[in-house]
């Protein structure tokens, strides 16, 4: 699996890319088994946006491996994206959310977007 | 000039200072037991009651909710620190140590997700742009069109 979960990676959306695409980051949380089975990655967005609803799980610098850019950052926890690795923008200065971290949004994204 | 070896004088000092560790070591046992039983039956009291607050966490309205987000956000945040010291030290060699604070996370991340959206039910969600929408929706046709058949 060339990419991790709580891995933080960047994705166009716009679908064919125009030169004015701007890459959006995601934060996977799918496990190796998703990847080894269908070459996949379930990934959820992330936003510098600072309003706080139902959906949002905040991340925080201690939650990251690498220290942040400081900025206001939470996981939308119902925008939930299925992507190949070729969707994936290369970026050799990624970070990664520590693994207790994921697993504590994975409960999130369970909670208010799965669930009744 | 003869060499003299006294293997009793060589050893003394460390056959003197643990003459009596049998009965030491038997106390640190009986200690060592003690606090695992103990660990271990705080910590099955403490996931009991946590899910049997399941059932009355519906009833909490937002500002007690939010409250308790905050306390239960404090107490994950302490728990971690606990596991973390118990991790150094093995959990005393007690699987089911490890085994039960794997579940009271996963347990309080539950707990701790209900709070939340309770706490926020009637804040107005922020609203999403189309094309974010839009991009997210067509990746995951792209994606999982091949499985579509």
């Amino acid at each position: 699996m060339a990419y991790n979960r709580g891995e933080i990676i960047e994705m166009y959306l716009d679908l064919p890319y125009l030169e004015t695409s701007k890459p959006h980051p995601f934060v996977i949380i799918s496990n190796d088994d998703v990847y080894q089975e269908d070459g996949m990655y379930i990934c959820v967005m992330l936003t510098h946006s600072t309003k706080i609803d139902k959906f949002t799980f905040e991340v925080t610098n201690e939650m990251l491996v690498k220290s942040g850019d400081g900025k206001f950052s939470q996981v939308r926890c119902h925008l939930v994206v299925n992507v190949k690795g070729e969707h994936i923008i290369k970026n050799s200065n990624r970070n990664s959310i520590k693994k207790t971290y994921v697993d504590r949004l994975v409960s999130r994204v369970e909670v208010t977007a799965l669930s009744q | 000039m003869l060499l003299t070896l006294d293997i009793y004088q060589m050893a003394e000092p460390i056959v003197k200072e643990t003459k009596h560790s049998g009965f030491l070591l038997g106390v640190l046992f009986f200690v060592k037991s003690r606090f695992v039983k103990k660990i271990n039956n705080k910590l099955d009291a403490f996931i009991l009651t946590l899910e049997g607050s399941f059932h009355h966490v519906d009833e909490l309205d937002t500002p007690k909710a939010e409250k308790l987000l905050i306390d239960t956000k404090k107490i994950i945040d302490d728990l971690y620190l606990i596991n973390e010291r118990l991790k150094k030290i093995y959990y005393f060699g007690d699987n089911n140590i490890s085994e039960k604070f794997q579940y009271l996370f996963r347990t309080l991340y539950k707990f701790e997700s209900t709070l939340h959206k309770i706490t926020y039910k009637d804040t107005p969600v922020s609203k999403t742009p189309d094309e974010i929408l839009s991009g997210i929706s067509k990746l995951n046709i792209q994606t999982l069109s091949k499985y579509a058949s």
